[in-house]
């Protein structure tokens, strides 16, 4: 029999995770949002993040939180450099081009990163930051309330930039319609490098927080890339708070399912989901034009 | 100028003799290996396969037969690992193959190498149905009955709990080792009220171990790999869970896990093959001199899949060199008999493979993590140390594990 404690901390950590996940995909999202390219190496650049955070730990013992700024540029700098050397060459080619190069990168880190860091897996655990905290028979640990506090921050920032901002104006026109932007004087060329860049460095913010929370591992980016997709889709494109919501949805429903039946059918829901809001309402539960 | 003649014919001849001798015995034998070196089990295969080449060294160093030792990455996939099979087998026709990681990696690869008839040792894979079929071919160095027989000994008898909770990877090897415990403790009067199965990269175990304390159980058994073991632990511990202990299958408790988890890795229990320091008596000597080279080859401590897989290169080696693979005769049914044949003490214990291949006398350790050492506390003919119970990982030492519900 669950108990009211038991289903109350399983709703908390569900909430935490979702939007922990919107974090992770915010980066995919963005750039297909922009771009319409489905970069399979996000999850790559986010492991990158995390394992820049690692070496920072380990070396100079420098907090993982501290260390998301250099995580993001290392990750911005991969992506940017990505995509000034390879994509930007095949951008006008079909699409699905562009999906092939990305897998190919994605190989490419994955195996760079067990050449630097071997396959271990790598924990950025900090003492203070694991300490759990308890309301009321409710359980969370420090890192997991700041962690929230930064992934919600990140999401309102960048929905923030595109909607009042004049780059994020510039990005958003471009988004919509590509030779209307260029005539109004926009570099397109430009909006999708810095687009790029933006969407590396989202994922670089994540690594750190990834690596506090569970760990990293070079092949930790394949289950991160396939989990942002599935949010991309549900949240549907153009929409930065509705990943929040659809992250939320995706964490409770998970965290729930297996409170009442098997941990063994957290997948299945979120693929169940992910195959009915296809079904029902292509666009995404927020899906519209940015 | 007869007797000259004679002598010049059998001057000729002897160093003819020489040569023809001198050739065959340069023969080299050829090795095959496969194992993940990228991927989910990248971290195992790599460590097997550092045993696997320094084994290979070791055996050219004492008999003075070259190995050509070919290795493929399986990329922790299964139609990769066939491949991989497939290509030492069929193409670059090695004289038999060791390696593999994981039951369903295994499982394919031997069915290869069963149809390329090619002798196939491996470590790493320990599901009993893989034996099931009885390929001739098929030979391993451990079995999943030695690790649950382990695990739940060393609950009935080290800890006297009523109620166990046992959540467990659902990958093959994790599954069958967890209903077998649970059919073990059960047989044995205890209670298994929570028995969860979750999918491989499972982050939040938050649910799960939350029926846990629901249930009121007593110690928590983690049947999965060092993925889910970190989760589990920091989840656990996140949540204070009141628990005993917690007991893990394999891959816990090694130094990698200790580097990372650091005092969140003390007092967990996990089964093993071989730790530093187990080896029976008679096979003290070879332990010792099999960890000095490794760490004067790799710079560090050989971890138990080190030492399995510098294990399974030897006896394959040993037997491929009965079976004539340094003199051109090479025949794989007498490889596959001198394996048979095969019957010593090692420092993972007693080695002897019964009629479908799986080891005779195979029998793991279980071993519980105290200050940053792997002391084994299970069976206790074997243990090194004393068992420090009731204790849980985050829990601070001198700290009762029992806490009010």
């Amino acid at each position: 029999m669950t108990s009211l404690p038991s289903i109350i901390q399983s709703i908390l950590s569900g909430l935490a995770d979702g939007v922990n996940y919107s974090l992770y995909c915010l980066g995919l999202a963005f750039v297909f949002g922009i771009m319409r390219i489905i970069n399979l190496a996000h999850g790559e650049f986010l492991v990158l993040g995390g394992y820049v955070a690692y070496w920072l730990l380990v070396i100079w013992g420098i907090n993982p939180l501290l260390a998301m700024p250099l995580a993001a540029a290392a990750a911005g700098g991969m992506a940017f450099l990505s995509y000034h050397i390879f994509l930007q060459r095949i951008r006008t080619t079909t699409e699905l081009n562009t999906l092939i190069l990305t897998f190919g990168l994605s190989i490419f880190l994955a195996n760079f990163f067990v050449e630097c860091w071997t396959a271990d897996i790598r924990n950025l655990g900090v003492d203070w930051l694991e300490h759990p905290l308890a309301f009321h028979g409710v359980y969370m640990s420090v890192g997991e309330i700041i962690t929230l506090v930064i992934s919600l921050a990140v999401v309102f920032g960048l929905h923030f930039f595109l909607t009042r901002s004049k780059a994020g104006l510039a990005i958003r026109v471009t988004a919509i319609d590509r030779d209307a932007a260029a005539l109004a004087g926009i570099n397109v060329n430009r909006v999708d490098l810095i687009a790029f860049s933006v969407g590396g460095i989202l994922a670089g913010l994540s690594g750190p927080l990834l690596g506090m929370l569970t760990h990293v591992n070079p092949g930790a980016g394949v289950a991160i890339t396939i989990k942002a997709f599935i949010l991309t889709v549900l949240a549907g494109v153009g929409s930065v708070m509705g990943l929040v919501i659809a992250g939320m949805i995706l964490g409770v429903g998970e965290a729930l399912t297996v409170t009442f039946t098997n941990a063994s059918y957290r997948e299945l829901f979120g693929f169940t989901l992910f195959l009915a809001i296809l079904l029902i309402r292509p666009t995404g539960l927020f899906g519209k034009g940015l | 100028m007869k007797v000259k003649r004679a002598a010049v014919v059998g001057v000729c001849l002897f160093v003819s003799i020489c040569w023809l001798g001198a050739a065959l015995a340069a023969e080299p034998i050829k090795l095959g290996a496969h194992t993940p070196q990228t991927g989910s089990l990248a971290k195992h295969g790599i460590e097997q396969i550092k045993g696997i080449r320094l084994g290979a060294e070791q055996f050219e160093k004492k008999t003075g037969i070259k190995v050509d030792l070919k290795v493929y990455d399986d990329e922790s996939f299964p139609q990769k690992a066939i491949s991989a099979v497939e290509k030492l087998a069929g193409v670059d026709r090695v004289d038999a193959i060791v390696g593999g990681y994981g039951s369903n990696l295994v499982g394919p690869a031997s069915e290869a190498a069963e149809r390329y008839n090619t002798p196939y040792l491996t470590i790493g894979a320990v599901d009993t149905k893989l034996s099931a079929k009885k390929f001739k071919n098929f030979f391993r160095l451990n079995y999943m009955p030695g690790y649950a027989a382990a695990q739940s000994g060393a609950i009935k008898e080290l800890m006297g709990v009523k109620k166990v909770g046992i959540l467990y990877n659902s990958l093959s090897a994790t599954t069958e080792i967890a209903e077998e415990v649970k059919n073990q403790l059960t047989a044995a009067g205890l209670e298994v009220p929570v028995f969860e199965k979750f999918e491989k990269g499972t982050t939040n175990f938050k649910p799960s171990l939350l029926k846990l304390r629901d249930a009121r159980c007593d110690i928590v058994l983690v049947e999965g790999y060092f993925a889910d073991y970190f989760g589990t632990i920091k989840d656990a511990a996140v949540l204070s869970l009141p628990l005993k202990a917690y007991v893990g299958a394999w891959g816990i408790g090694t130094p990698e896990f200790i580097r990372e988890l650091g005092p969140m890795s003390e007092h967990v229990y996990g089964t093993s093959v071989w730790e530093i320091g187990t080896a029976p008596p008679e096979a003290k000597k070879d332990e010792a001199e099999i960890v000095a080279t490794y760490k004067a080859k790799y710079n560090e401590e050989p971890s138990y899949i080190g030492m399995l897989g510098y294990l399974s290169a030897k006896y394959m080696l040993e037997a491929i060199q009965r079976g004539g693979g340094a003199t051109g005769t090479y025949n794989a049914e007498k490889t596959r008999d001198a394996l048979r044949a095969l019957d010593v003490i090692s420092p993972m214990g007693r080695i002897a493979f019964d009629e479908k291949g799986d080891p005779k006398y195979f029998v793991a350790i279980l071993f519980q993590t105290q200050k940053g050492k792997q002391v084994v506390v299970y069976p206790k003919d074997r243990s090194t140390g004393q068992v420090q119970y009731p204790a849980v990982p985050w829990k601070k030492d001198g700290e009762k594990a029992e806490v009010a519900r």
